[in-house]
């Protein structure tokens, strides 16, 4: 009928490039051009390209495409509402849930904030969960010179994308500036954010495929991410010449993608990958993870891998996954926590709405749950309310913003 | 001797605090004492425990009446919160008599209807300021009296505030042995201590970061546009801190003072700071860059609550003279750049305007709302609203 079908019909093309099976897939307008991104990089690769505007989805050039949410938005887009977003992925649930039928593992890029990408990648990331693939969410939030999005949106958003994937993998694109000289020109911007996401999925996808001197496996991977509670950080660097562990390890710990290393220095447990060429030497290796485990916790957990590329002579690269926190799962924990009053109307009811059936069946991922606390200062005053919202309760609370100094 | 003292009396939430003042015949404003208690009892504006409420007052006075060297019979009370709002209301009345001139009578019944307003339950006209006449539904004029017209008619502001929430604060004082001679929203009287005359005509908006409420006051248009109090302020900053790094409040408040800041400073990111938790728990180290954020997120929300607000009745665009910040917040550094950034306007921080005397009073921001106390008692003998009266009639009567 149109070009979201021919996926279903060549289906043994998708199946054969790995042991396991991967679909990368670009949900929204900036998803979509992350995912050409990725796709232009790397060839053998299944990427789709799912949006709800048909121009924006032609301008890809992926081979497959799914366009949603046509009798809504008549193929011109969300709109920036991720309420349409949202009700366009559930429109198309058949064609989603046959386009990630069968993965193993299932990368949903999306930048947050818009409309498509906002409100349908927790759908389909929710989809390919369901259909037994594991899930990594790549998501981007919005500069904050982006007036025009919604930033609010794309916490609730993220939230979403937490809850209904294995891991997500949140990429702010402000952490960029840092590293976009001032003067370079806008659309640099945005290529970076683009290249960000594309070194994300790129460097994952290499970890799980090329022959490794010391081997990642993808249970390693689904471990790192099962236990992760959610939430992934992601960095690299690169180094060349002679030099190279030295350059690469210390550009790692200065990248604002990792927090200048803090993340690194708080993480729980992390998943590190060397990428080299055939001059790849047991001493680089050595020196990269002295440096990581200098900064990193004693007793974080450290998966390791390397892996050999004839493309990367003399080049090498370390990609690193970090968990923030480790959190050992405990198998069908209840997804609603206990009887919630009211609050701030945490995501969870949605969730169940929306999840349905599935709800009860899916080891969904914790969410993080305001504690219930005593109003300390404020209890005996009148609580501050504007719109649903308590204001007593910390901001960086109501926003997710995670802290990352010790408590007590 | 010029004129009897005026004493001011704020019931603040992080502070008590009296102010004596004289107004010379000249009228010059000089400042002959001031009296200072840390606050107990008040929380976001309102009182939550009436005994410690009542020793803060006492000890303030006391130490203005220490300080002043006049005994204190009377004071003129701030009252601030999130219950007080305001809005704009039309009164009309034909113009009476055959020549069809408007006359003070004229104008006063247009005012009348313009004053009766349906408040929420509870609620109580605080303050009615005229904004604009308008002859004959026509272009606005300054000044009706004298002109010809069938009808005129008037827009008053409209503050008003919970009666309870404000009687309480009554009540506290009436118990230290003093009179209350007026009642006033500390926003107002901020506005009238640090904005300037040409700030006012070209269209501001002044707020008062206090540590309970956040005040604001817009004016456009060369009239008061808007006004009204949010209850957040500096307690939630402590707060937000004491509850993230798990530390006592007086701990989060020095931490605030000392190293808060309302934008990151990406350079010190990787410092940390040593906080002390007490209750025996030794000393720790908590990093700089969650300091910075946790303060970061919540000015800014308070910042971007206010614009919403103003962005409600169309004022941003008409603030030709920025925004201008006061109270104990306009201390945290950087603030002023936060807001620039979000409000999109000039911003600067306000301090007590053309007062003498004590030095130190002209040189905080948290100050400003009893200066501009002392200046609004002294200026206007009001034509008291309905509430104040009434409030202050039951305690006579009762006393």
């Amino acid at each position: 009928m149109n070009a979201s079908l021919r996926l279903v019909e060549g289906e043994g093309v998708l199946a054969a490039a790995a042991p396991y099976r991967l679909l990368v897939l670009g949900v929204g307008g900036g998803g979509c051009r992350a995912a050409r991104h990725v796709a232009s990089l790397l060839s053998d690769l299944n990427v789709a390209a799912i949006d709800s505007d048909d121009q924006a989805l032609k301008e890809t050039a992926l081979p497959v495409q799914l366009s949603i949410g046509r009798a809504l938005t008549r193929g011109f887009g969300a709109g920036g509402d991720a309420a349409i977003g949202k009700v366009a992925a559930e429109d198309e649930d058949v064609k989603l849930r046959k386009l990630v039928e069968g993965m193993d593992l299932v990368f949903v890029i999306t930048t947050l904030g818009g409309g498509t990408g906002s409100g349908a990648a927790p759908v389909v990331a929710r989809l390919a969960h369901e259909q037994g693939a594991l899930t990594i969410c790549f998501a981007s939030t919005p500069f904050d010179f982006e007036a025009n999005r919604d930033k609010g949106a794309a916490q609730e958003a993220l939230r979403q994308l937490r809850m209904h994937s294995d891991a997500t993998i949140c990429l702010p694109n402000q952490r960029l500036l840092e590293i976009v000289p001032d003067q370079a020109p806008l659309k640099s911007a945005f290529d970076a954010s683009d290249h960000m996401i594309s070194m994300a999925v790129i460097g994952i996808w290499k970890l799980l495929t090329e022959v490794g001197l010391i081997r990642l496996n993808f249970s390693d991977l689904k471990n790192l991410v099962e236990n992760s509670g959610g939430a992934c950080s992601f960095g690299y660097a690169e180094g060349e010449g002679p030099d190279k562990a030295q350059q690469a390890s210390q550009a790692l710990l200065a990248s604002p993608l990792l927090d200048h290393g803090n993340v690194l220095a708080q993480a729980d447990a992390f998943l590190v990958n060397i990428l080299g060429g055939p001059d790849l030497a047991l001493l680089d290796v050595q020196r990269v993870m002295s440096n990581i485990q200098q900064v990193a916790k004693h007793e974080a957990k450290v998966f390791m891998g390397a892996t050999v590329d004839d493309d990367w002579q003399g080049r090498l690269m370390v990609t690193v996954l970090a968990a923030e926190h480790w959190v050992a799962r405990t198998p069908l924990a209840p997804v609603v926590p206990p009887p919630a009053p009211p609050e701030p109307a945490v995501a969870a009811p949605v969730a169940a709405a929306q999840a349905g059936e599935s709800a009860a069946v899916l080891p969904a991922q914790s969410e993080l749950v305001f504690e219930k606390r005593d109003r300390g200062r404020f209890e005996k005053s009148e609580p501050t309310k504007h719109g649903d919202e308590d204001l007593d309760v910390p901001t960086f609370l109501r926003r997710g913003i995670k802290i990352l100094s010790d408590r007590a | 001797m010029s004129a009897p003292p005026i004493v001011a009396l704020e019931v603040g939430t992080s502070t008590v605090r009296a102010l004596v003042g004289e107004l010379t015949d000249e009228g010059q404003l000089i400042v002959t004492g001031m009296g200072e208690s840390p606050s107990r009892g008040v929380r976001k504006g309102e009182v939550i425990d009436f005994d410690n409420a009542l020793a803060c007052v006492r000890d303030a006075l006391q130490k203005a009446e220490d300080n002043s060297h006049v005994t204190i019979n009377a004071v003129h009370l701030l009252v601030s919160g999130g219950h007080i709002s305001s809005h704009v209301n039309h009164g009309s009345a034909p113009v009476l008599g055959d020549d069809h001139e408007i006359g003070p009578a004229d104008i006063e019944n247009a005012e009348k209807m313009a004053r009766a307003v349906s408040l929420p339950t509870g609620h109580e006209v605080l303050h009615s300021i005229h904004q604009r006449y308008l002859v004959d539904g026509n272009l606005p004029v300054v000044n009706p009296e004298g002109l010809e017209g069938t009808k005129i008619g008037v827009d008053m502001l409209i503050v008003h505030g919970q009666c309870n929430a404000m009687r309480n604060i009554v009540r506290v004082v009436r118990s230290a042995q003093v009179d209350v001679a007026d009642v006033a929203f500390s926003g107002l009287c901020t506005a009238l201590a640090v904005l300037t005359p040409a700030e006012k005509k070209n269209g501001v908006l002044m707020m008062d970061l206090g540590g309970g409420t956040t005040d604001y006051i817009a004016y456009a248009e060369e009239r008061l546009a808007d006004a009204g109090a949010f209850a957040v302020g500096g307690d939630h900053l402590s707060n937000d801190l004491a509850f993230g790094f798990g530390l006592p409040p007086s701990e989060a408040e020095r931490i605030k003072l000392e190293f808060g800041t309302a934008v990151p400073d990406f350079a010190l990111r990787n410092q940390t700071v040593t906080v002390n938790p007490g209750t025996g728990q030794p000393p720790r180290q908590v990093r700089l860059a969650d300091l910075q954020t946790i303060l970061h997120v919540r000015i800014e929300e308070i910042l971007v609550l206010v614009r919403e607000q103003l962005r409600q009745n169309k004022l941003i665009s008409k603030l030709g003279s920025g925004v201008v910040l006061t109270g104990g917040g306009a201390r945290l550094k950087k603030v002023e750049q936060l807001a620039e950034k979000i409000f999109g306007l000039p911003c600067r921080i306000g301090k007590p305007r053309e007062v003498s005397g004590m030095v130190s009073v002209m040189e905080q921001p948290e100050c400003a709302a009893v200066v501009g106390m002392l200046r609004y008692a002294a200026k206007s003998v009001p034509p008291r609203s309905g509430i104040i009266d009434w409030i202050i009639k039951i305690f006579r009567r009762k006393s």
